[in-house]
C-alpha cells in the first residue's frame, strides 16, 4: 500500500482529498497520508483532514510515499512539484470514477482529473496536467504538460495546447487552434485565433490583453 | 510596418490554405477558405498587432491583401 501526500492543504488541496477519496484506488492501492503545506495550521484545525506532516522544503521522501500537487497555479504548481521530484518522489494520478476517458486517449503522470470531465477520442494529455470539472476535452486534441483546465472550459477537436496553459471558466477554444506555451485564456474567452507564448487573451472574439 | 509581415500575420488566420499561397497580390476572397469567420480573425489580428481598428467596409473595399495593408498603414500613421 503506497502513502498518499497533497501538497497543498488550503481550498483547493481539501478539493483533491476529496478527489483521491472517490477513486478506486484509495484504499486499494494508497491511504491517504497528509498534507504538505508550509502554512502548518492551513486546516484551522478542521478535524475531517489528515494532517499537515510538514512544508515541501522540509520533507523527507519515505518508501512508498507517492504525491499529487494541489496547486491551482501552473507557476507554483511546478515548482513544488519539482521540489519533490529532485527528491526522487513519484507523483500518481487521480481519475475519478464519473470522468469519461475515451477510447485511444492517454495521460501522463501527476494528472488530476476531476468528476464529470470528459476526454474525447484520441486526445493526448501530457504530465501534471490539472482538469477540473465538467470540462470538455477535444477528439485528437494534444494538452501538453503543467496545463490548467478550469471548470466547464471546452476545447474543439484537433486543438493543441503547448506547455504551461492555463484556460479559465468556461473559455471555449474552437477547433484546431493551438495555444502557445505558457498563455493564459481568460474566464469566458471564445478562441478564434492561435494565441501567441506568453500572452493572455479575453473576450469574444479572444483578444490579447495589452500590458502598456 | 512591413507589407510582407502583414502578408504572414494574414495568412496565419487560415487553417487549411498553405501559407505559400498568400502574396501581396492575392485577392483574398477568392480563397476556399474564406468565410466571415476569417474576416472577424482580420479584424481581430489588425487590432492586436497593429492597435488600430478596421471595419467590415474596410475589408470589403479591399481586393488584394495589399490593398488592405494601405488602409491599415494609413491608419497607424494617423
Amino acid at each position: 500500500m503506497k502513502n498518499l501526500l497533497i501538497i497543498g492543504a488550503r481550498g483547493y488541496g481539501r478539493v483533491i482529498y476529496n478527489l483521491a477519496i472517490s477513486c478506486k484506488r484509495y484504499n486499494n492501492e494508497y491511504v491517504i497520508k497528509g498534507f504538505l503545506d508550509d502554512k502548518s495550521d492551513a486546516l484551522n484545525g478542521a478535524s475531517a483532514y489528515p494532517p499537515v506532516i510538514s512544508s515541501v522544503e522540509d520533507y523527507v521522501v519515505q518508501q512508498d510515499d507517492v504525491f499529487v500537487c494541489a496547486l491551482g497555479d501552473v507557476e507554483f504548481k511546478k515548482k513544488y512539484t519539482e521540489m519533490i521530484l529532485l527528491k526522487g518522489g513519484e507523483f500518481i494520478s487521480l481519475v475519478h470514477p464519473t470522468a469519461n476517458i475515451s477510447t485511444n486517449s492517454f495521460y501522463g503522470k501527476g494528472c488530476l482529473i476531476s468528476f464529470n470531465a470528459f476526454i474525447s477520442a484520441d486526445a493526448i494529455i501530457g504530465d501534471y496536467v490539472t482538469i477540473q470539472p465538467f470540462t470538455m476535452v477535444g477528439h485528437n486534441s494534444d494538452v501538453g504538460n503543467w496545463c490548467h483546465l478550469d471548470t466547464h472550459m471546452f476545447l474543439g477537436g484537433y486543438v493543441r495546447l503547448e506547455d504551461e496553459v492555463t484556460v479559465h471558466t468556461g473559455a471555449i477554444i474552437h477547433p484546431h487552434k493551438k495555444v502557445g506555451r505558457g498563455a493564459t485564456v481568460g474566464a469566458g474567452a471564445v478562441v478564434l485565433r492561435n494565441v501567441k507564448e506568453y500572452t493572455t487573451v479575453f473576450g469574444n472574439p479572444a483578444m490579447k490583453l495589452k500590458t502598456e | 510596418m512591413e507589407l510582407k509581415d502583414f502578408v504572414q500575420n494574414f495568412a496565419e488566420q487560415f487553417d487549411e490554405t498553405d501559407i505559400s499561397e498568400f502574396s501581396a497580390n492575392t485577392a483574398f476572397r477568392t480563397i476556399n477558405e474564406w468565410s466571415s469567420l476569417v474576416a472577424l480573425n482580420i479584424i481581430a489580428m489588425v487590432d492586436d498587432e497593429y492597435d488600430v481598428q478596421i471595419k467590415a467596409d474596410d475589408i470589403r473595399s479591399s481586393t488584394t491583401i495589399e490593398d488592405l495593408f494601405n488602409i491599415v498603414k494609413t491608419k497607424v500613421q494617423q
